[in-house]
């Protein structure tokens, strides 16, 4: 796939994302459980290449990292692997329907929260029960929610493309 | 360049990674350096959020001054009722530190129960299910100092983790890892407070043989140095026997963590002991 999404746009889709995730965790803490950063990562790295969603995943994950006050790098290396591995998924799936991103994208979520949860029990951080209830609701609010912005943002982005109907 | 990224993507994967991880292993090796990046990132993104705590505060505030003025009179009354007692209990505060200053251990006294606060609004929450932290919108120009305690009328809130010239990051004592020592007020029974990353706090080394009621409520014992002594911290919601010999008991902390608006920083309390202040 060619690179259709500019470098100025990933810098434009951090800040918006730095100042939403700020907005989220001060006044609409529910809205968490969409993982915004994860969701764009994969957008970038699917319209893209391997090597860019790596790079975006690891910018959005230390991002996240950095607002959220955890290890410098937990999300980053989480987000890295997801947005390289949605990239090169990219290139052997058919992903244009939007069960099939929402599916993938919940998928990749569960994968990606994993990672960050394994990396925390090595550092030797206590892993609270709740944890496991988080991912639960997560998995799917960010699956669902993230075909839903693909689908809307993919509409903005190439309005000439003829898409499928929900 | 963009070519060779491109056929050999596996390349700068690796590369991304190996970073991550060094970046990961610089923070858990050394403390200091850990407290370098934090600061870095905290340098980096609080003008984002002072920017959004500024526009979402003036629009809330303009809203509230000038289209709900409904309530303003109710809550003019009871804030001159409050403010008369508060000046009641002042001056019988005064009685007593004048009475007890002239006593021999008077110095003693005030150092452990009268310090310095001043009201700082918070401007940033971490997202509660990755680390229990706050922003708060002064920082080392206006005198904080790291480990100083941060405290609301209601109870403890933690203590200054890092700061920056015009912030600070403050970990709340859910936090994992973080601490306190704590006592009960009757009994002067003493342990050590711990978050865990929940919304109780354990409260440990009580051994079994001692009896610790539900409801309950926990001080500050003031040996951690940190917070002052005599400051609530919550109240026991759980106690039982443990299976090592200490009981097992979950505190509920007094403050609401996830409502905190404004917070009181103590200046200088831990740093009493060091000749510092």
């Amino acid at each position: 796939m060619n690179e259709t999404i500019r470098n100025s746009e990933v810098v434009l889709l951090l800040a918006a994302t730095a100042v939403a995730e700020i907005v989220f965790a001060n006044y609409l803490p529910a809205a968490l459980y969409l993982d915004l950063s994860l969701v764009l990562a994969l957008y970038i790295g699917w319209n893209s290449s391997p090597a860019k969603g790596a790079v975006s995943g690891i910018a959005f994950g230390l991002l996240q990292d950095a607002i959220s006050g955890i290890y410098l790098g937990l999300n980053g290396l989480s987000k890295t692997l997801m947005g390289f591995g949605g990239a090169y998924l990219s290139k052997w799936l058919l992903l244009e329907g939007l069960l099939a991103r929402c599916v993938l994208i919940g998928l990749l979520s569960a994968v990606d929260e994993g990672i960050v949860v394994g990396m925390r029990a090595l550092l030797g951080q206590t892993i609270q029960q709740e944890v496991w209830l988080r991912i639960l609701i997560q998995v799917p609010v960010t699956g669902i929610a993230g075909g839903v912005i693909f689908h809307f943002y993919d509409r903005i982005k190439f309005p000439e493309k003829n898409f499928r109907q929900f | 360049m963009i070519a060779l990224l491109q056929r050999k993507p596996f390349v700068p994967l690796a590369f991304l990674l190996l970073a991550n991880l060094l970046l990961l292993s610089v923070q858990v090796r050394n403390a200091e350096g850990r407290l370098l990046l934090r600061s870095g990132s905290l340098l980096l993104f609080t003008p984002i959020a002072s920017t959004v705590h500024f526009a979402v505060d003036g629009v809330t505030g303009a809203v509230k001054q000038y289209a709900l003025l409904y309530g303003a009179q109710k809550e003019n009354l009871l804030l001159r009722e409050e403010n008369a007692r508060l000046g009641v209990e002042l001056a019988q505060l005064r009685g007593i530190k004048s009475l007890v200053s002239r006593r021999e251990e008077g110095p003693m006294l005030e150092e452990q129960f009268l310090f310095d606060t001043f009201l700082v609004p918070v401007i940033w929450k971490s997202p509660p299910f990755y680390a229990h932290r706050l922003v708060i919108n002064a920082g080392s120009l206006k005198g904080i100092r790291k480990d100083d305690a941060v405290i609301t009328p209601q109870g403890i809130v933690g203590r200054v983790w890092a700061t920056t010239p015009f912030t600070s990051e403050v970990e709340l004592i859910t936090n994992d890892g973080a601490a306190a020592g704590a006592m009960l007020e009757d009994s002067r029974l003493q342990g050590v407070i711990q978050g865990d990353g929940s919304v109780t706090l354990k409260w440990n080394f009580i051994p079994n043989y001692e009896s610790v009621e539900v409801g309950d409520i926990v001080y500050t014992s003031g040996t951690d140095r940190l917070y002052p002594k005599g400051f609530p911290i919550g109240r026991v919601v759980q106690s039982r026997k443990g299976v090592t010999v200490y009981r097992d008991i979950q505190v509920e902390p007094f403050v609401d963590y996830l409502r905190l608006e404004e917070i009181m920083v103590v200046r200088g309390h831990s740093r009493k002991g060091e000749g510092i202040e």
